[in-house]
């Protein structure tokens, strides 16, 4: 019997956290997955149907897969994200375990992080985030890349033609054996977005057809993975994006031709070594970032490059299927040239993280972890976190966790140093999460419900001073409370027809709780551009050759003054898509038809920015596909 | 295995139903508790220019009556049907209309005096910040960006023409045919003969001027604010018939950053804010010592003379929050405290 639960919670231990090692009895290979990760009793999101999102960006794919509040500008504009309340620069982004939020800004575009980038993606709420680095007050998301080694050839070409201009072509081609893998795409996207809207902004509210909107992308990604024996993996990664966006103006406001280019570069080696009960993971990164924004007409032109050298390496070791410890240490160099800061500015951060993870026989995990930071060689708050899980019945069906975490992010360049304003002396936001979380999984049935807290303290926000001058300060101490649900089902209709069906709702209360201001009315207040309510569901009905589906958000109003006396209505657009599928031998073509914003609903996300009504995408994807089995 | 299918298949619909059957009318900024049918215009008025933020378009007029006492906000999308646009810059009267200059809108809306009623906008402006009337036809606009002047011909309201100035321009006055410039971005006045737009002189001030005043001895009064640390600011006074200046009062301390000159109704006084309100007679030779109110650990953003002699101010805050106007008597007693929109800034009296 005690066998038998052994074999079960390795069983666990491997579909719960990916730190096990997999193996794949069919290639009698193990194919070392050492990357440290959050421990199970950490919540994590894991984002799906990233595939089907291929030839859009990370904003598109989150909006609609989670119910996670992207404040977005327009399609292709500039979109950030929300987690628990904390705001854009408090979610960090890591690609492949390197962080690649913009040092110069705190925060990442999702909009220029394009979906063919990655193959998964997994969402570290709160506490787990210290698991991948400092920062992510709210969370972090990981954008992983891997390689198949079963594969031989797969080919793709996919054509999505659509309203307002929109042109997306994308070729994929991955070839390899069961020791190389070689994966490579190329995509061009680009779309006018002149759609129809209300301009609320003009007298008796007139049709307008948006202007200054246009966006082509270009990007390249190549991979190279090399497995020469069970013990050792490595791997070059890499990609480049080159966009251009027309930079729309808010309603009201005449276009005055602002357009902005981005060219990212990111490139990865990556060594993984696995011998008996220790595993390592070694990984070094060169991300070039420049972000220019032009307007001829106010004489700006903006440009921000940064280079970015980052080093990582991972530590595992099992003592037994029981008890395992992890290290991390990091070292990095940040380069900023920016017109905003003016002089090159340099940030070196190193840092070092321990994680001390323990099962039991019978019914629960905890772990313990810490990391430490330097930061131009001055150390930062030792950000601890601490998780346990604990299984209530014996078949592991119920499980109840809770964790806690206390977490800081540093100041970006431009807070420190945009000229004239930025404030050498600014504290670090301070934060300290604390969650539980009670899951249900059995068959084919999750169910999730976490509530959780969280404090942020030191909270900067750029505020004016005597001598008129714009300078971020620590202004504010942010509540957020709030709870997380989560439900997915997979319906086995018949043997032809299957129903999934993924639905999440989220919860959140932020509150401005202190505030260094006098007079602030904003006091016990929501915090703008949070919405309490958020609700996604996903169904996707396959029967047959046709597969169909249905995406339904609601997102519930959000305040756009700090004293709540304004605010953005609800939006709740849907999407709709059907698609055919021919497979014959290695050939498979799918056509098929999206319908986007199915009900034609006239909204904003942000204030005086319209989104479009209606709109309808026609896509054609052509697949060559050949295994080494 | 069917029974499974069909109830699949109505939780389908029922999803799908749902939320057709959602409808809803609000588009865009919706403020409820702005919401006023019934605006009345009365005699004393007080119109507050309400910047908004950069970028969100929610720039906004708020209307306070001293008698009553009572406020309403966004007053011109009450009347008008459509917010303001985006950062409220400056609210002039000339010739019985208010000229509200929408900086980075690029327009300037043309209301009614006795009913707030937009009559007509004044387009094609690339940075717009203040309005001077020069006479029933004609009238210059300020620009931080344009690096000119715009003419603008009241008659069709457009622009028909510039007066190169070579950078930001700011506060305008027009005394006896000239037009007094400031240029804040550097250390002079511009004075521009009104008739034949030429630029005639340029009178050597404080770094940074941005305000200017007449007194009632027909002295101009000009206030810089010494830049970003860069130098003291000063307060100038100006011969207009000579375009001399016949005083200078420097400020103590390179971090002073005073701004916002005003003068009272009779030209006897005037005040400023730096680190509060200040006040000082124009027969004055040195400037206070200390402020006359207070701001207690906010920075005051806008200031306002009525013509009763209270002295208003205005505080935004955290600028993404409902601002706060203080309103005191001719004492510096505190009389009313009300919000008002985001970021208010301009004071317009009726």
């Amino acid at each position: 019997m005690n066998a038998l639960r052994n074999h079960c919670l390795i069983f666990i231990c491997l579909i719960a956290s990916v730190n096990c090692f997999a193996q794949d009895d069919t290639l009698k290979q193990v194919v070392v997955t050492t990357t440290i990760t959050p421990a199970p009793s950490y919540k994590l999101i894991k984002v799906e149907n990233i595939e089907s999102h291929a030839t859009g960006n990370l904003a598109d794919l989150l909006s609609k897969q989670t119910p996670i509040y992207i404040k977005s500008s327009g399609p292709g504009g500039l979109s950030t994200i929300s987690i628990r309340g904390a705001g854009a620069s408090h979610t960090q982004l890591y690609w492949n375990g390197i962080s690649i939020n913009s040092p110069t800004l705190g925060h990442l575009d999702l909009a220029t992080l394009p979906v063919v980038f990655i193959d998964d993606s997994e969402i570290h709420l709160g506490a787990s985030s210290v698991v991948d680095g400092s920062g992510g007050l709210g969370g972090a998301i990981q954008l992983n890349t891997s390689a198949n080694y079963k594969n031989k050839l797969n080919a793709t070409f996919r054509k999505e033609l659509g309203s307002f201009g929109i042109d997306k072509t994308l070729f994929s081609i991955n070839v390899g054996n069961k020791k190389f893998q070689s994966k490579t795409s190329l995509f061009r996207s680009s779309s006018f977005n002149d759609f129809k809207y209300i301009d609320i902004a003009q007298e008796n509210n007139p049709i307008s057809e948006r202007e200054n909107a246009e966006i082509i992308q270009y990007g390249i990604k190549q991979e190279f993975y090399f497995t020469p024996n069970k013990e050792n993996y490595f791997a070059v990664k890499s990609n480049y994006l080159d966009s251009y966006r027309q930079i729309s103006s808010a309603l009201g406001i005449e276009t005055k031709g602002e357009h902005q280019t981005d060219k990212a570069l990111r490139l990865m080696g990556e060594w993984r070594h696995g011998k008996k009960k220790t595993f390592q993971h070694l990984r070094v990164a060169f991300i070039k970032d420049e972000l220019n924004y032009i307007d001829t007409s106010l004489a700006i032109n903006s440009l921000i490059s940064v280079d970015s050298y980052k080093a990582s390496y991972n530590f595992n070791h099992y003592f037994n299927y029981l008890l395992k410890i992890s290290a991390q240490v990091n070292a990095g160099t940040d380069i900023a040239n920016s017109t905003g800061i003016g002089a090159q500015q340099q940030r070196n951060r190193q840092s070092m993280f321990v994680q001390f993870e323990q099962k039991s026989n019978w019914g629960y995990q905890y772990n313990i972890a810490a990391r430490q930071e330097v930061i131009n060689g001055k150390l930062t708050p030792v950000i601890p976190t601490i998780g346990v899980k604990y299984f209530l019945t014996k078949n592991h069906h119920f499980a109840i966790n809770a964790n806690a975490a206390r977490n800081y992010k540093a100041p970006s360049f431009n807070e420190l140093y945009w000229n004239p304003g930025g404030n050498p002396n600014l504290l670090p936001e301070i934060g300290f999460t604390a969650e539980m979380g009670l899951t249900y999984k059995y068959r084919k049935l999750t169910f999730g419900v976490s509530p959780y807290y969280s404090l942020i303290d030191n909270w900067i926000q750029w505020l004016p001073q005597e001598s008129g001058i714009w300078t971020p300060i620590n202004v504010k101490q942010v509540e957020n409370k709030g709870v997380e649900i989560d439900i997915k089902k997979v319906f086995n209709i018949s043997n032809k027809a299957k129903l999934h069906l993924h639905s999440g709702y989220n919860y959140v209360n932020s509150i401005n709780k202190t505030s260094i201001l006098t007079s602030d009315n904003s006091i016990g207040r929501q915090l703008i551009y949070v919405p309490k309510h958020t609700f996604n569901i996903v169904m996707k009905l396959e029967f047959e050759k046709w597969s169909i589906a249905y995406n339904q958000t609601i997102t519930g109003k959000v305040f756009i003054d700090a004293t709540n006396t304004t605010y953005m209505p609800y939006y709740a657009p849907a999407d709709f898509s059907i698609s055919y599928s021919l497979k014959k031998d290695m050939k498979s073509t799918d056509i098929g038809v999206k319908i986007s914003n199915l009900y034609n609903e006239d909204y904003q996300i942000m204030a005086n920015r319209p989104m479009p009504g209606r709109w309808f995408l026609l896509f054609l994807k052509v697949n060559l596909n050949a295994t080494n089995e | 295995m069917q029974q499974m299918s069909k109830s699949s298949s109505y939780i389908f619909i029922v999803f799908v139903l749902g939320f057709t059957s959602c409808k809803k009318q609000e588009i865009g900024p919706q403020c409820p508790t702005c919401v006023d049918e019934n605006i009345t215009v009365q005699y004393n008025d007080v119109l507050i220019g309400c910047e908004g933020n950069f970028g969100w378009g929610n720039g906004s007029i708020s209307l306070y009556n001293p008698t009553n006492t009572s406020i309403t906000n966004t007053v011109f999308q009450n009347i008008n049907g459509y917010a303001i646009g985006d950062v409220l810059q400056s609210i002039t009267e000339y010739n019985g209309k208010l000229f509200v200059v929408v900086n980075n809108s690029g327009n300037i809306e043309i209301l009614d005096t006795a009913t707030y009623q937009k009559t007509a906008t004044i387009n094609g402006l690339t940075s717009p910040r203040y309005f001077c009337g020069i006479n029933n036809s004609k009238a210059y606009v300020s620009d931080l960006f344009s690096n000119q002047i715009a003419i603008v011909d009241l008659g069709s309201n457009s622009v028909i023409g510039n007066i190169i100035t070579g950078g930001w321009t700011e506060e305008m006055l027009l005394v006896n045919d000239k037009v007094y410039v400031c240029r804040p971005d550097t250390n002079f006045i511009l004075q521009i003969n009104a008739s034949t737009n030429i630029i005639e002189d340029t009178i050597v001030v404080g770094k940074g001027p941005s305000s200017l005043v007449l007194d009632n001895n027909n002295s101009l009064w000009t206030l810089s604010s010494g830049g970003i640390n860069e130098v003291q600011g000063e307060l100038n006074q100006i011969d207009p018939s000579t375009n001399n200046i016949t005083q200078t009062m420097v400020f103590g301390d390179i971090s002073n950053s005073p701004n916002n000159l005003k003068i009272s109704p009779d030209g006897e006084t005037m005040y400023y804010l730096n680190n509060g309100v200040n006040k000082l007679s124009i027969y004055s030779s040195s400037l206070p010592s200390s402020s006359i109110i207070n701001q207690n650990g906010a920075v005051f953003y806008g200031l306002g003379i009525s013509p009763t002699n209270d002295i208003y101010v205005s505080d935004a805050v955290d600028y993404v929050q409902s601002g706060i106007v203080y309103r005191y008597d001719s004492t510096a007693s505190l009389v009313h405290q009300f919000s008002v929109g985001i970021i208010p800034q301009g004071f317009w009296f009726k």
